[in-house]
C-alpha cells in the first residue's frame, strides 16, 4: 500500500499509543504529541481524499497528486470545514447549488466539527504551553478522531463530501462565488 | 452575534436538550480568537465530579456538543463553539 494512503492509520494508531504509553502520570510532551498526531491523521487522509477526488486516484497520477498534496493550506481547509460543519445553511451560495437535499449527512458534518477542533487542538498542543492537557480529555478526543474516520468512510462518496473535497484546496477561490 | 448574557440563556443546561449522563453542571461561554484569527467561541461544559471515564466516550459526549451547536444556530449564533468537556477539579 502506498505511503499516502496507509499514513493516516499508522498516525492514528500512533495518536492512541503515545496518550496510553504512560502507566500513572502522562507526560504533557507524549500526551501533547498523541493530539498532533490525530489531528495529522485526519488532515492526510482529507489531503489524499480530495487530491484523488481533483485529479483521480489512479498509478499514472503518483506523482501529480504529491505535487497537488503540497497545495493545501490548513487555515483555508479550516475555514472550509467551519462553514460545512454549519450544516447546508452555513455554506456560501454558489457551494450551496452543488449540495442537494435541505441538509449535508450528518455524517460529513461530524469530519468537519472534528476537523477544526482538532485543528485548534493541534494548535494548543504544539505552542501554548500554558494550557494543562487531560488524559481523558486527550483519549476522548482520539475517540472522537476514530469516529470521524468511521463516519467518513461511510460519506466519502456523498456528492456533499466530494463538494468539500473540493473546497479543503479551493475554498479561497470557490467562497465568494455566486 | 449573540451578548454573552444571551450565550447564558441559550446554553443553560436547565433548558437545553441534553442527556442524563453524563450530567451537565455547568456550561460557560467566553469570546475566543482562534488560531486563524477568527472570532469564535470557547464553551467550557462543566461535569459532574461522578462522571466515569466510560461516560466520557465520545459517543457519550457528542449529543451534549450537538445540542449546543443546535442552540446556537437557532440562535443565529455566527461564531464556532470550541467546547470543551472537564470536571471542576480539573480546571487549571
Amino acid at each position: 500500500m502506498p505511503i499516502a494512503e496507509s499514513f493516516p492509520k499508522q498516525l492514528q494508531e500512533q495518536a492512541g499509543h503515545l496518550a496510553r504509553r504512560d502507566r500513572r502520570k502522562p507526560s504533557q510532551a507524549n500526551l501533547r504529541r498523541a493530539v498532533s498526531s490525530a489531528y495529522y491523521a485526519l488532515f492526510h487522509q482529507l489531503v489524499e481524499d480530495s487530491s484523488a477526488e481533483l485529479i483521480g486516484g489512479g498509478r499514472e497520477n503518483v506523482e501529480l497528486r504529491g505535487l497537488l498534496r503540497r497545495a493545501y493550506v490548513h487555515s483555508d481547509m479550516q475555514k472550509a470545514s467551519k462553514s460545512f460543519a454549519s450544516d447546508r445553511g452555513g455554506l456560501p451560495l454558489g457551494i450551496r447549488a452543488c449540495v442537494h437535499g435541505e441538509k449535508l449527512p450528518p455524517e460529513l458534518t461530524r469530519m468537519a466539527k472534528t476537523f477544526v477542533v482538532l485543528q485548534e487542538a493541534r494548535h494548543e498542543a504544539d505552542y501554548d504551553l500554558s494550557l494543562r492537557f487531560i488524559r481523558k480529555e486527550v483519549v476522548s478526543l482520539l475517540n472522537r478522531t476514530d469516529q470521524a474516520f468511521v463516519a467518513w468512510s461511510q460519506v466519502r462518496k456523498h456528492p456533499a463530501a466530494r463538494c468539500y473535497l473540493a473546497c479543503l484546496l479551493l475554498w479561497p477561490r470557490l467562497q465568494g462565488r455566486s | 452575534m449573540n451578548t454573552p448574557a444571551d450565550l447564558t440563556r441559550i446554553l443553560d443546561p436547565e433548558t437545553l436538550e441534553l442527556p442524563k449522563k453524563p450530567r451537565v453542571v455547568e456550561i460557560r461561554t467566553e469570546p475566543y480568537v482562534d488560531s486563524a484569527g477568527d472570532d469564535e467561541l470557547r464553551i467550557l461544559v462543566i461535569l459532574e465530579e461522578a462522571t466515569t471515564g466510560r461516560d466520557r466516550t465520545w459517543k457519550k459526549l457528542e449529543p451534549i456538543q450537538d445540542a449546543i451547536f443546535h442552540a446556537l444556530r437557532n440562535a443565529h449564533e455566527p461564531r464556532f463553539p470550541y467546547t470543551r468537556f472537564l470536571k471542576r477539579s480539573e480546571l487549571g
